[in-house]
């Protein structure tokens, strides 16, 4: 399958607006927090929910006369999913990759020290370091999730209820893995592996349904 | 199937409770262009949506260039052209931007054939899609899809908005896409006059049934309208006349058929003493079905009035 830089574009267009309003809101929080950021930070899984719900919905909107108008132009269908999963890699990383430098750089560190007069400042990298990782492996486990409850939407039959319910078991099991916070060593090696299996499972199912989307 | 460019096998779409399309039954043979000629919500968009494969069918199915319209692959889906009603770019979108769009899906797009068809409209590829007059957005729409270079063109009325001499130079664009690709085209209008520019076949739908698809030609000469008395009862009809429609009232009962070359005196012996015959055009016995008659059950439909 080649890349078409214009069907991405256009599909990049579709998320512009969750990009816009998303990243400088981070970017503000991540640089003016005092307190060390930690994976279980209640605001910023907020975050990455409200963005990756805004984007399943960007991407997903089959009913609009601009998607039917993609999808009438000679595209396959395979072809669409492929690059409106590309399209969320690069909007995800869009805004991911600029906080993650802030922290890394350590350019929140600086922030803090120089605003702030932080304690902190001194080991708010080192502390943060792999936070990052925790917002990205957050956007992958729940925007398969959402893209596939946009995808069952739009099925012939309509329904979807029940992928509506995987994606809310998702986030009531990311939100409550948050709030307990530390939990035994084997509990984690088995909760990524499921995550994993559902988020492959969720991406494989969206690629099989989407072959018989309604579009109009 | 058997092979037609276009194929529709019992085609039915309904919407909750409302039936859009019913049984429709249409082989389109390469090379042909079709006019799709019906009132508002005959069920013509719903036809062209369930072959591009848009919609799932409630029941039947369809094909383009022998593939399901469902499952197109990718190597059938590049050379169909489709230019919906309601399918439209974004406002925001750039002509060039569409141009672009077009060209990465179709190989054998055309952009000298594009520029020239902009151009023709004095259109300049930097303006906003959203920027345009409706008239302007069709034509860049159409351009698109012929500049593609397809083999399969799925039209819903293509020319509405374009001013007359837009409307003349889209179909005459058409036509010559048509001869020159040998591409086959189904496009749906409700102005009858558009039929005569554009079509070597017609196919009338109403309340979402086909109620005739012949050669233009053969429409012209064959179609006949029928005059009985209420009271008469409708005799029963020759094997080869095809019965198009009726419209009862008190006084009269007027009844529509394509009589095939040849069976004009068998059509003659089958009627009582009063029954007037005459030839209509296509006009006339497309806005007395469409506005007052019922479509033909069947071939042979009942003999009590339905209306």
């Amino acid at each position: 399958m080649r890349i078409r830089i214009s069907l991405l574009k256009m599909m990049m267009r579709q998320c512009l607006p969750a990009t816009l309003i998303g990243l400088p809101l981070a970017v503000l929080y991540v640089l003016l927090t005092r307190q060390p950021l930690d994976w279980a930070n209640p605001w910023m899984g907020l975050f990455v929910l409200g963005h990756s719900i805004a984007l399943a919905f960007g991407l997903g909107r089959y009913r609009s006369p601009g998607f039917a108008f993609l999808y009438t132009r000679g595209y396959s269908r395979d072809e669409l999913w492929l690059h409106k999963l590309l399209v969320t890699v690069l909007a995800v990383l869009t805004v991911w990759l600029p906080l993650a430098l802030l922290i890394w750089l350590p350019i929140r560190s600086t922030v803090q020290d120089v605003l702030f007069r932080s304690p902190y400042s001194l080991i708010l990298m080192l502390r943060e370091v792999a936070v990052p990782w925790a917002w990205l492996a957050g956007y992958a486990i729940l925007l398969p999730s959402f893209h596939y409850v946009w995808v069952r939407r739009a099925q012939p039959l309509a329904g979807g209820d029940g992928a509506v319910l995987l994606a809310s078991g998702t986030v009531i099991v990311i939100g409550t893995l948050m709030l307990f916070g530390w939990l035994p060593h084997w509990f984690w090696i088995l909760t990524w592996a499921l995550a994993v299996v559902v988020s492959v499972t969720n991406l494989g199912a969206g690629l099989l349904l989407h072959r018989t989307i309604e579009v109009q | 199937m058997n092979g037609g460019a276009i194929q529709a096998e019992g085609l039915t779409r309904d919407y909750g409770r409302f039936r859009a399309l019913d049984h429709v039954n249409l082989t389109i043979e390469p090379g042909r262009v079709v006019a799709l000629l019906g009132p508002n919500g005959a069920g013509k968009t719903t036809l062209l949506r369930l072959l591009m494969g848009l919609l799932e069918p409630t029941e039947g199915h369809s094909w383009l260039l022998g593939a399901a319209s469902r499952a197109l692959p990718e190597a059938v889906v590049a050379r169909i052209g489709y230019m919906g009603d309601a399918e439209e770019p974004p406002g925001w979108a750039t002509i060039q931007s569409l141009v672009n769009l077009q060209a990465e899906a179709s190989a054998a797009f055309d952009r000298e054939q594009m520029e020239q068809f902009l151009e023709a409209r004095g259109l300049s590829p930097g303006r906003a899609y959203g920027a345009l007059s409706k008239g302007q957005k069709k034509w860049v729409r159409a351009g698109l899809i012929l500049a593609a270079g397809t083999d399969v063109l799925l039209m819903d009325e293509p020319a509405e908005g374009l001013d007359p001499s837009a409307r003349q130079d889209l179909y005459d664009r058409l036509r010559e896409h048509a001869s020159q690709r040998d591409a086959t085209a189904l496009v749906a209008t409700h102005v009858i006059s558009d039929i005569e520019r554009i079509a070597d076949d017609v196919a009338l739908i109403d309340r979402g049934r086909l109620v005739v698809h012949a050669a233009l030609e053969d429409l012209r000469e064959q179609v006949r309208q029928i005059e009985l008395p209420a009271n008469e009862p409708v005799p029963a009809w020759p094997q080869d006349v095809n019965v198009l429609g009726r419209k009862c009232d008190e006084d009269m009962q007027l009844v529509w058929v394509q009589c095939p070359r040849g069976t004009e005196n068998e059509l003659e012996s089958v009627l009582p003493r009063q029954a007037t015959v005459r030839g209509v055009g296509l006009e006339t016995f497309y806005l007395a079905l469409t506005q007052h008659g019922q479509p033909a059950e069947t071939s042979h439909p009942p003999t009590e009035c339905l209306s």
